[in-house]
């Protein structure tokens, strides 16, 4: 299992597309510090600012992970079905479960390698600019690691059984539709109660990232929080990969 | 085995021998490539079962007694030849102080081990064909599954895989080779079964196969009456050639009798050559005999 995952992230970590994909993203995460890198601490002086700009910067770190972790993904068991590379595996003393636990791993070394760059950016941001809630943002970022790591499995899960740019859809899809699950239940309790309760229904497997984004920003803040969202981001990704890996032990190739 | 309505294979029932090169043949969508990955326990029929020296197929652990090269498989290209069989290694369980040695084994047995270092995505189409070649003779398995394993090589690649082939039988192994092309079939196979429209619809050796039909190809001038009355008489069908006559269905029993005759008659006798049918024409002929090539029933 740990040999495809391997093969995987050293794979992506040889696109071109992966390293250009790291360097804008890094890129992209030192501009909300600009600013005070350039006028000083001292524009700095709120602490609520302080804080806006730590939760700000994990934010940041995390959608760019997000969108990126699909992109990566999508065809990380598609490309391998599609042609025929996936035979040359299991013709081996490989089973398909180890194959598509494989994947799985693979996949999220991938995603969270990215993530791990552009958190790291995030917290050296912190530290140089805002040098305040060190220890919240740095929870923060390993709380927000979860959702990245659910978007990156469910996409791989999607890419075994269509092809990579329909996984990418959905995937991108799910994306929106997990930041603003908070939104939606608050339509459908407005609408007629035949859309209200297709919305209602919907929502219950949506990512629910609104949820764990505002966890991570009381965790920056200091505020009390509440860890079930992500307990629930946490299982939904346990069922993922058992799903994944079940259902692939019947998937023709 | 089936494909929604359409059946890719039916009632196969075929054993092949430990040490011997197997050739299977079949035009397109004839159930050549499903049965290797029959074979390989990458599907499940819908009934019956195959087994690797007496393990089913579909248990992964059988999967370590096989080296299978399907026909132009993608390999990851932006690997080297090195790194991919390495990886492939590894999953095959080589112990890693071996892994390196059977690498280098592997890419100079298919004439690949200067270019081991370089991309996959440089190589052209006959590289990459014997790359695939390469990670099937890992861990040096008793038996290798191919499909097409010369098509779109050179002559020398093509000659250098064959006798690869049949090295491998010398040491013991058991070779099934899929193929198209009839004259490495011809020259490297034990037995061959030819495959149509999913059923099998001859199998057997070269001989058995070309057997009964046999052409005497006869140089001699000038062709004296009495050795083509005795043709007649004999019942032999015979077609006039510039250098002789060619002599159908004579057995090999036969040839002194009618070198008797034609030197007896006064001709001169340049040449005597028994030759058996091509495959060519035994595939044509179990192909067309089955209603020709059309897939699925």
């Amino acid at each position: 299992m740990t040999t495809l995952a391997f093969n995987l992230f050293l794979r992506q970590r040889r696109r071109i597309a992966f390293w250009v994909l790291a360097v804008v993203g890094v890129g992209l995460m030192a501009l909300p510090f600009l600013p005070v890198l350039i006028h000083g601490p001292a524009s700095l002086e709120e602490q609520g600012a302080k804080a806006a700009l730590a939760g700000a910067g994990c934010w940041l770190a995390a959608i760019l992970a997000l969108l990126l972790a699909v992109g990566l993904s999508q065809g990380s068991v598609s490309q391998d079905l599609s042609r025929s590379t996936v035979h040359l595996v299991l013709v081996r003393p490989v089973s398909r479960r180890q194959y598509m636990a494989g994947m799985f791993l693979g996949s999220a070394l991938t995603s969270l390698s990215l993530y791990l760059a552009f958190a790291l950016t995030c917290w050296l941001g912190v530290a140089v600019c805002v040098q305040a809630h060190l220890l919240g943002t740095l929870m923060a970022l390993v709380v927000l690691a979860v959702p990245v790591l659910l978007i990156t499995l469910l996409v791989t899960l999607l890419s075994a059984w269509m092809p990579g740019s329909a996984a990418g859809i959905i995937g991108y899809a799910s994306f929106i539709f997990g930041l603003f699950s908070g939104t939606l239940e608050e339509v459908a309790e407005k609408l007629h109660p035949f859309w209200g309760s297709l919305i209602r229904g919907v929502n219950l497997i949506s990512l629910r990232l609104d949820r764990v984004f505002g966890l991570a920003g009381n965790i920056v803040e200091g505020n009390a929080v509440s860890w079930w969202p992500l307990a629930w981001e946490a299982g939904y990704a346990f069922v993922v990969v058992l799903l994944g890996i079940m259902l692939f032990e019947r998937r023709k190739v | 085995m089936r494909y929604g309505e359409n059946w890719a294979l039916r009632d196969l029932d075929l054993e092949v021998f430990r040490g011997e090169v197997f050739g299977f043949l079949g035009p397109n969508g004839a159930g050549k490539t499903t049965t290797l990955k029959l074979i390989a326990g990458l599907m499940r029929p819908v009934a019956g079962r195959t087994t690797i020296f007496g393990e089913d197929s579909l248990d992964p652990t059988s999967h370590r007694h096989v080296g299978y090269a399907p026909e132009g498989p993608y390999l990851y290209e932006n690997l080297t030849p090195e790194e991919l069989l390495g990886f492939f290694c590894k999953l095959q369980g080589i112990p890693g102080g071996q892994r390196e040695s059977e690498v280098t084994w592997a890419l100079n047995a298919v004439g690949l081990l200067e270019a081991r270092r370089l991309r996959i995505k440089a190589f052209s189409r006959g590289m990459k064909g014997r790359l695939a070649l390469a990670q099937a003779l890992l861990g040096r398995p008793p038996l290798l599954l191919l499909d097409e394993p010369t098509a779109g090589q050179d002559p020398l690649a093509r000659m250098a895989i064959r006798d690869l082939i049949l090295w491998y039988k010398e040491r013991g192994g058991t070779v099934f080779l899929s193929s198209h092309i009839l004259t490495d079939v011809e020259r490297i196979c034990d037995r061959v079964a030819i495959m149509n429209r999913g059923r099998l619809v001859r199998l057997g050796s070269l001989e058995e196969l070309g057997s009964g039909d046999e052409r005497l190809v006869v140089e001699a001038a000038p062709l004296h009456p009495s050795f083509m009355e005795e043709l007649k008489r004999r019942g032999r069908e015979y077609r006039l050639l510039p250098e002789g006559v060619e002599v159908k269905g004579v057995s090999r029993d036969e040839v002194p009798e009618l070198a008797r005759v034609l030197v007896e008659g006064g001709s001169r006798l340049y040449g005597l050559h028994l030759q058996g049918r091509e495959l060519e024409e035994v595939f044509v002929e179990a192909v067309e005999g089955d209603g020709g090539d059309h897939p699925g029933l």
